[in-house]
Protein backbone atom coordinates (compact mmCIF):
# COMPACT_ATOMS: atom_id res chain seq x y z
CA UNK A 1 0.00 0.00 0.00
CA UNK A 2 3.29 2.14 0.03
CA UNK A 3 2.33 3.67 -3.21
CA UNK A 4 2.40 7.47 -4.81
CA UNK A 5 -0.99 8.58 -5.21
CA UNK A 6 -1.81 11.81 -7.23
CA UNK A 7 -2.47 14.95 -5.82
CA UNK A 8 -2.28 17.70 -8.67
CA UNK A 9 -0.61 18.89 -11.03
CA UNK A 10 2.45 21.09 -10.87
CA UNK A 11 0.13 23.87 -13.29
CA UNK A 12 -1.93 23.91 -9.80
CA UNK A 13 1.09 25.99 -8.04
CA UNK A 14 1.42 28.86 -10.33
CA UNK A 15 -0.26 31.94 -9.17
CA UNK A 16 -0.29 31.40 -5.20
CA UNK A 17 2.33 29.23 -5.20
CA UNK A 18 0.16 26.23 -3.06
CA UNK A 19 -2.97 24.24 -2.97
CA UNK A 20 -4.52 21.67 -0.69
CA UNK A 21 -7.00 18.97 -1.50
CA UNK A 22 -8.45 15.82 -0.42
CA UNK A 23 -6.90 12.83 -1.82
CA UNK A 24 -7.90 9.14 0.11
CA UNK A 25 -8.92 10.83 3.50
CA UNK A 26 -5.88 12.76 3.55
CA UNK A 27 -5.76 16.69 3.05
CA UNK A 28 -2.53 17.48 1.43
CA UNK A 29 -0.79 21.05 0.98
CA UNK A 30 1.19 21.11 -1.46
CA UNK A 31 3.90 24.65 -1.93
CA UNK A 32 6.85 25.33 -3.75
CA UNK A 33 9.25 27.07 -1.13
CA UNK A 34 13.08 27.83 -2.03
CA UNK A 35 12.61 26.09 -5.26
CA UNK A 36 11.57 22.61 -3.99
CA UNK A 37 7.94 21.32 -4.41
CA UNK A 38 6.73 19.95 -0.92
CA UNK A 39 3.67 19.00 0.64
CA UNK A 40 2.20 18.65 4.48
CA UNK A 41 -0.44 17.48 6.13
CA UNK A 42 -3.31 21.08 5.62
CA UNK A 43 -4.75 19.27 8.88
CA UNK A 44 -3.73 21.65 11.80
CA UNK A 45 -3.05 19.54 14.40
CA UNK A 46 -5.00 21.64 16.95
CA UNK A 47 -8.46 21.87 16.08
CA UNK A 48 -7.84 20.96 12.03
CA UNK A 49 -8.47 24.33 10.32
CA UNK A 50 -6.50 24.38 7.44
CA UNK A 51 -3.22 25.53 7.60
CA UNK A 52 -2.68 26.73 4.17
CA UNK A 53 -5.77 29.05 3.79
CA UNK A 54 -3.48 32.00 3.77
CA UNK A 55 -0.75 32.47 0.92
CA UNK A 56 2.31 31.58 2.97
CA UNK A 57 4.54 34.80 3.76
CA UNK A 58 8.43 35.24 4.70
CA UNK A 59 8.25 31.21 5.29
CA UNK A 60 5.51 30.64 7.46
CA UNK A 61 1.93 29.09 6.83
CA UNK A 62 -0.78 30.92 9.36
CA UNK A 63 -3.78 28.20 9.82
CA UNK A 64 -6.89 30.47 9.58
CA UNK A 65 -8.98 29.26 12.39
CA UNK A 66 -6.69 30.18 15.35
CA UNK A 67 -3.42 31.74 13.54
CA UNK A 68 -1.42 28.87 14.51
CA UNK A 69 2.60 29.67 12.57
CA UNK A 70 4.17 26.75 11.08
CA UNK A 71 7.43 26.79 9.75
CA UNK A 72 7.55 26.04 5.70
CA UNK A 73 11.31 24.85 6.05
CA UNK A 74 10.52 22.58 9.01
CA UNK A 75 6.51 22.22 9.26
CA UNK A 76 7.37 23.08 13.05
CA UNK A 77 4.43 25.58 15.05
CA UNK A 78 6.17 28.13 15.64
CA UNK A 79 2.61 28.81 18.16
CA UNK A 80 2.70 25.87 20.09
CA UNK A 81 6.00 24.17 20.64
CA UNK A 82 4.89 20.57 20.73
CA UNK A 83 2.80 20.61 17.30
CA UNK A 84 4.30 19.71 13.39
CA UNK A 85 2.60 18.90 10.48
CA UNK A 86 3.89 15.66 8.66
CA UNK A 87 5.68 16.02 5.79
CA UNK A 88 4.22 13.42 2.66
CA UNK A 89 7.02 12.01 0.41
CA UNK A 90 6.33 13.49 -3.12
CA UNK A 91 7.26 12.10 -6.56
CA UNK A 92 6.82 14.20 -9.73
CA UNK A 93 6.36 12.71 -12.94
CA UNK A 94 4.76 14.41 -16.08
CA UNK A 95 4.06 17.55 -14.36
CA UNK A 96 1.76 15.69 -11.82
CA UNK A 97 2.42 15.56 -8.29
CA UNK A 98 1.98 12.36 -6.28
CA UNK A 99 2.57 11.99 -2.48
CA UNK A 100 2.65 8.73 -0.68
CA UNK A 101 0.21 8.78 2.26
CA UNK A 102 1.18 5.26 4.07
CA UNK A 103 4.67 4.45 5.00
CA UNK A 104 3.98 2.45 8.21
CA UNK A 105 2.89 -0.75 6.97
CA UNK A 106 1.66 -1.81 10.51
CA UNK B 1 -36.49 53.16 28.74
CA UNK B 2 -36.96 51.02 26.05
CA UNK B 3 -35.73 47.89 24.68
CA UNK B 4 -34.13 46.84 20.85
CA UNK B 5 -34.91 43.35 20.44
CA UNK B 6 -33.76 41.30 17.66
CA UNK B 7 -34.35 37.50 16.41
CA UNK B 8 -32.84 35.18 14.33
CA UNK B 9 -33.36 31.57 13.70
CA UNK B 10 -31.77 29.10 11.91
CA UNK B 11 -31.04 25.35 11.47
CA UNK B 12 -27.51 23.35 10.90
CA UNK B 13 -26.50 19.86 9.73
CA UNK B 14 -24.43 19.23 12.94
CA UNK B 15 -24.23 17.92 16.38
CA UNK B 16 -25.43 20.07 19.09
CA UNK B 17 -21.51 19.46 20.81
CA UNK B 18 -19.97 20.72 18.01
CA UNK B 19 -22.44 23.75 17.98
CA UNK B 20 -21.74 24.65 21.37
CA UNK B 21 -17.92 23.77 20.77
CA UNK B 22 -17.70 26.73 17.89
CA UNK B 23 -19.58 29.02 20.09
CA UNK B 24 -17.16 28.54 22.95
CA UNK B 25 -13.94 28.58 21.00
CA UNK B 26 -13.81 32.38 21.67
CA UNK B 27 -10.18 32.04 20.38
CA UNK B 28 -11.43 31.52 16.54
CA UNK B 29 -12.67 35.09 16.36
CA UNK B 30 -9.68 36.33 15.56
CA UNK B 31 -9.01 33.49 12.78
CA UNK B 32 -12.03 32.46 11.26
CA UNK B 33 -13.35 35.95 11.30
CA UNK B 34 -10.45 38.11 10.56
CA UNK B 35 -11.96 40.25 8.55
CA UNK B 36 -13.88 41.72 10.56
CA UNK B 37 -12.27 40.77 14.74
CA UNK B 38 -8.73 42.07 15.16
CA UNK B 39 -8.14 40.79 18.93
CA UNK B 40 -9.11 38.89 21.93
CA UNK B 41 -8.39 38.83 25.02
CA UNK B 42 -9.65 35.91 27.74
CA UNK B 43 -9.64 38.10 30.72
CA UNK B 44 -10.95 34.86 33.34
CA UNK B 45 -12.61 31.82 32.64
CA UNK B 46 -14.20 28.46 33.82
CA UNK B 47 -16.05 25.57 32.88
CA UNK B 48 -19.09 27.29 31.85
CA UNK B 49 -18.37 31.11 31.85
CA UNK B 50 -15.55 33.21 30.24
CA UNK B 51 -14.87 36.88 30.28
CA UNK B 52 -13.29 38.29 27.45
CA UNK B 53 -12.39 41.48 26.44
CA UNK B 54 -12.83 41.78 21.54
CA UNK B 55 -11.87 44.42 19.19
CA UNK B 56 -14.16 43.99 16.11
CA UNK B 57 -15.28 45.85 12.97
CA UNK B 58 -19.26 45.88 13.22
CA UNK B 59 -21.54 46.22 9.88
CA UNK B 60 -22.45 50.24 9.21
CA UNK B 61 -20.04 51.36 11.70
CA UNK B 62 -16.45 52.72 10.54
CA UNK B 63 -14.47 52.20 13.42
CA UNK B 64 -13.24 49.53 15.41
CA UNK B 65 -15.44 48.87 18.80
CA UNK B 66 -13.77 47.04 21.98
CA UNK B 67 -16.33 45.21 23.68
CA UNK B 68 -16.31 43.13 27.38
CA UNK B 69 -17.76 40.39 26.35
CA UNK B 70 -19.30 37.67 29.38
CA UNK B 71 -20.92 34.41 28.39
CA UNK B 72 -21.74 31.74 30.71
CA UNK B 73 -23.85 28.39 29.86
CA UNK B 74 -27.04 27.90 31.86
CA UNK B 75 -27.74 24.73 30.25
CA UNK B 76 -26.63 22.62 27.72
CA UNK B 77 -29.34 24.13 25.29
CA UNK B 78 -28.69 28.07 26.24
CA UNK B 79 -25.52 30.17 26.30
CA UNK B 80 -26.11 33.94 27.61
CA UNK B 81 -23.81 36.59 26.50
CA UNK B 82 -23.45 40.63 27.85
CA UNK B 83 -21.39 42.56 25.94
CA UNK B 84 -20.38 45.76 27.27
CA UNK B 85 -19.71 48.35 24.71
CA UNK B 86 -19.73 52.10 23.47
CA UNK B 87 -21.36 54.43 25.03
CA UNK B 88 -22.24 52.39 28.10
CA UNK B 89 -24.57 49.96 25.75
CA UNK B 90 -24.96 46.45 27.01
CA UNK B 91 -26.28 44.35 25.04
CA UNK B 92 -27.92 41.21 26.11
CA UNK B 93 -28.16 37.81 23.82
CA UNK B 94 -29.52 34.28 24.39
CA UNK B 95 -27.97 31.26 21.92
CA UNK B 96 -30.58 28.82 21.63
CA UNK B 97 -29.91 25.11 21.17
CA UNK B 98 -32.13 22.90 20.04
CA UNK B 99 -31.28 19.22 19.20
CA UNK B 100 -33.69 18.31 16.12
CA UNK B 101 -31.60 14.53 15.27
CA UNK B 102 -28.20 13.35 15.76
CA UNK B 103 -26.60 16.04 13.20
CA UNK B 104 -29.30 18.67 13.05
CA UNK B 105 -29.68 21.74 15.78
CA UNK B 106 -32.10 24.56 15.72
CA UNK B 107 -30.02 27.64 17.03
CA UNK B 108 -32.34 30.83 17.98
CA UNK B 109 -30.68 34.01 18.65
CA UNK B 110 -32.25 37.01 20.31
CA UNK B 111 -30.43 40.35 21.07
CA UNK B 112 -31.80 42.89 23.55
CA UNK B 113 -30.36 46.59 24.60
CA UNK B 114 -32.01 49.11 26.71
CA UNK B 115 -31.43 52.50 25.52
CA UNK B 116 -33.05 55.80 26.27
CA UNK B 117 -37.08 56.09 25.21
CA UNK B 118 -36.17 58.62 22.66
CA UNK B 119 -33.53 56.28 20.66
CA UNK B 120 -36.96 53.67 20.52
CA UNK B 121 -36.71 54.48 16.06
CA UNK B 122 -33.51 52.66 15.95
CA UNK B 123 -35.38 49.23 15.99
CA UNK B 124 -35.44 48.56 12.19
CA UNK B 125 -31.46 49.46 12.47
CA UNK B 126 -30.94 47.67 15.21
CA UNK B 127 -32.78 44.38 13.81
CA UNK B 128 -30.84 44.94 10.58
CA UNK B 129 -27.56 44.99 12.04
CA UNK B 130 -28.38 42.18 14.54
CA UNK B 131 -29.90 40.25 10.65
CA UNK B 132 -26.21 41.15 8.67
CA UNK B 133 -23.65 40.59 11.96
CA UNK B 134 -25.36 36.75 12.30
CA UNK B 135 -25.43 36.14 8.90
CA UNK B 136 -21.93 36.71 7.89
CA UNK B 137 -20.52 35.43 11.36
CA UNK B 138 -22.71 32.11 10.97
CA UNK B 139 -21.01 32.07 6.74
CA UNK B 140 -17.94 31.95 7.87
CA UNK B 141 -18.38 29.24 10.63
CA UNK B 142 -20.40 27.06 8.39
CA UNK B 143 -17.10 26.26 6.52
CA UNK B 144 -15.54 25.06 9.90
CA UNK B 145 -18.33 23.55 11.18
CA UNK B 146 -18.01 21.40 7.92
CA UNK B 147 -14.81 20.91 7.99
CA UNK B 148 -14.68 20.25 11.99
CA UNK B 149 -17.14 17.41 11.42
CA UNK B 150 -15.35 15.88 8.61
CA UNK B 151 -12.06 15.51 10.33
CA UNK B 152 -14.19 14.67 13.92
CA UNK B 153 -15.48 11.34 12.18
CA UNK B 154 -12.23 10.48 10.15
CA UNK B 155 -10.85 10.19 14.28
CA UNK B 156 -9.30 13.63 15.24
CA UNK B 157 -7.89 14.73 18.54
CA UNK B 158 -7.63 18.28 19.87
CA UNK B 159 -3.99 19.07 20.26
CA UNK B 160 -2.70 15.97 18.32
CA UNK B 161 -4.48 15.73 14.66
CA UNK B 162 -5.17 12.51 12.94
CA UNK B 163 -3.21 9.10 14.53
CA UNK B 164 -3.00 7.59 10.54
CA UNK B 165 -1.62 11.20 9.36
CA UNK B 166 1.10 11.61 12.17
CA UNK B 167 1.88 7.83 12.17
CA UNK B 168 1.86 7.06 8.19
CA UNK B 169 -0.09 4.53 8.48
CA UNK B 170 -3.61 3.46 6.00
CA UNK B 171 -6.57 5.72 6.86
CA UNK B 172 -9.74 4.78 7.76
CA UNK B 173 -11.52 3.28 4.58
CA UNK B 174 -14.77 5.23 5.81
CA UNK B 175 -15.51 7.96 8.14
CA UNK B 176 -17.64 7.14 11.43
CA UNK B 177 -19.92 9.15 11.00
CA UNK B 178 -21.70 8.00 14.44
CA UNK B 179 -18.61 8.85 16.22
CA UNK B 180 -20.52 10.43 19.49
CA UNK B 181 -19.59 14.74 20.06
CA UNK B 182 -20.12 15.27 23.17
CA UNK B 183 -20.61 18.93 25.15
CA UNK B 184 -17.58 19.68 26.72
CA UNK B 185 -16.23 23.00 27.88
CA UNK B 186 -14.02 24.97 28.36
CA UNK B 187 -12.79 24.39 25.24
CA UNK B 188 -9.25 24.08 25.47
CA UNK B 189 -6.83 27.80 24.85
CA UNK B 190 -3.71 27.98 22.92
CA UNK B 191 -0.90 29.30 24.71
CA UNK B 192 -0.78 32.97 24.13
CA UNK B 193 -3.66 33.43 25.79
CA UNK B 194 -2.18 32.98 29.41
CA UNK B 195 -0.14 35.56 28.13
CA UNK B 196 -2.24 38.44 27.18
CA UNK B 197 -4.69 37.44 24.33
CA UNK B 198 -4.16 37.49 20.78
CA UNK B 199 -4.13 39.57 17.93
CA UNK B 200 -4.61 38.90 13.66
CA UNK B 201 -0.65 38.41 13.06
CA UNK B 202 -1.20 39.87 9.67
CA UNK B 203 -2.47 43.47 8.16
CA UNK B 204 -3.82 41.41 5.01
CA UNK B 205 -4.63 38.23 3.66
CA UNK B 206 -4.30 36.99 0.09
CA UNK B 207 -6.69 33.99 0.63
CA UNK B 208 -5.55 30.32 -1.12
CA UNK B 209 -9.00 29.00 0.36
CA UNK B 210 -10.25 25.42 2.14
CA UNK B 211 -8.63 23.07 -1.22
CA UNK B 212 -9.08 22.33 -4.85
CA UNK B 213 -12.02 20.09 -5.69
CA UNK B 214 -11.75 16.54 -5.66
CA UNK B 215 -9.90 14.76 -8.48
CA UNK B 216 -12.09 12.91 -11.13
CA UNK B 217 -12.01 9.25 -10.11
CA UNK B 218 -10.00 7.02 -12.45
Amino acid sequence: MAEYIKVGDVAELEGAGQFSRWVGNHDILVFKWNGQIRAFTNVCPHFGGPVGFHKMKNGKFTCLWHNLEFSADTGQCLSVPRLRLREYQLKIEDNSIYARLVEDEA
Amino acid sequence: MTELHAEVTTEAPFPKGLLVWNYNDHEHVVGTHYKGYQSIEILAEADTWCFSKRTANLPFIRFPTSALQFSYYPNENLQRSYHQGPFGLLLRQEFHFKELGPNRTQVTLHSRVTVPRFLGFLQPFFQKLMYRWFWSVWEEDMAMRERRLKVWQLGFKDFVGLDYVNNKTAAPEKPDLERPYPVELPVPKITKIALGGVSRPFRSSEEVGYGLPDLPVG
